[in-house]
């Protein structure tokens, strides 16, 4: 597959930023395990990755973690 | 992260189970705040993300993606619906053409994953020479989960206009975390 037109848009994708036309093209090429957008995915991945996640923890309380842990047993 | 912990973990290992929600949890409430979730919501969010990780996990494994990843993603994607859904926007991803759904082989390797929390101090010095309007057009695809028609719109810029500025500041982050990173790949 020819791609290299799509080279600006990959960060954008993993965003939802685009509009249709470019967002299904792009859905194309992962659906068809398109090596080239695979490959640039994953390091579209780490940008959008590095400026979501942010730095800071909040500390989770105790009753919290059991809640959530016990919900997840009993599936 | 340990593989071995998730598979663990997906066969009913509780301690297992305790280490990754100990490991990941304080950072997921972290990025779930950021996209305006409050402590009412936090065991929902907790809840579902972690059954979703043990039934996904198999998945990103076998393509060898880290589950930080996969966690960073379904929270900004489930936090970004639930926002445009009650702006009445239209979903950001229709549910089939969701990128967590069609493919995990786009996921990082927990290795690159390591190196961005390693080099964080050094990437947000990267960011702050952004120029302004670029950052803001960032702000907006990012935490706000627009889309380029919709922050033109917003800001009643041009679109051409805002899609520019857009791919310019990821030109330059691309370019700079590769070199950072040391993930440059000429021939790709």
């Amino acid at each position: 597959m020819e791609c290299r037109h799509l080279d600006d848009l990959y960060e954008l994708y993993l965003l939802g930023a685009l509009g249709v036309s470019e967002r299904s093209e792009i859905h194309e090429h992962l659906r068809a395990d398109c090596p080239y957008c695979t490959e640039r995915l994953r390091q579209a991945a780490l940008t959008v990755y590095f400026l979501a996640l942010p730095d800071r923890k909040v500390r989770v309380p105790q009753p919290l973690k059991a809640q959530v842990l016990r919900r997840l047993i009993k599936k | 992260m340990h593989e071995d912990l998730f598979a663990r973990a997906e066969a009913g290992d509780e301690p297992a189970l305790d280490e990754i929600f100990d490991r990941l949890a304080p950072r997921l409430l972290a990025l779930s705040a950021r996209f305006g979730s409050t402590p009412a919501d936090d065991e929902q969010i907790l809840g579902d993300l972690f059954y979703g990780l043990l039934k996904e996990s198999r998945r990103f494994r076998r393509h060898g993606g880290s589950a930080t990843a996969w966690l960073a993603f379904a929270v900004r994607t489930g936090r970004i619906e639930k926002r445009r859904a009650a702006a009445h926007l239209p979903r950001a991803w229709p549910p089939r053409q969701n990128p967590l759904r069609i493919s995990l082989a786009w996921l990082p390797r927990p290795s690159d994953i390591a190196r961005i929390d390693e080099r964080r101090d050094l990437l947000n010095k990267v960011l702050r020479h952004l120029p302004k309007p670029q950052m803001q057009v960032l702000e907006m695809a990012v935490f706000d989960g627009l889309t380029e028609s919709e922050i033109a719109e917003k800001l009643k810029q041009p679109l051409g206009m805002v899609a520019a500025e857009l791919r310019a500041a990821f030109r330059f982050l691309r370019h700079r975390m590769s070199a950072i990173l040391g993930t440059w790949n000429a021939g790709i």
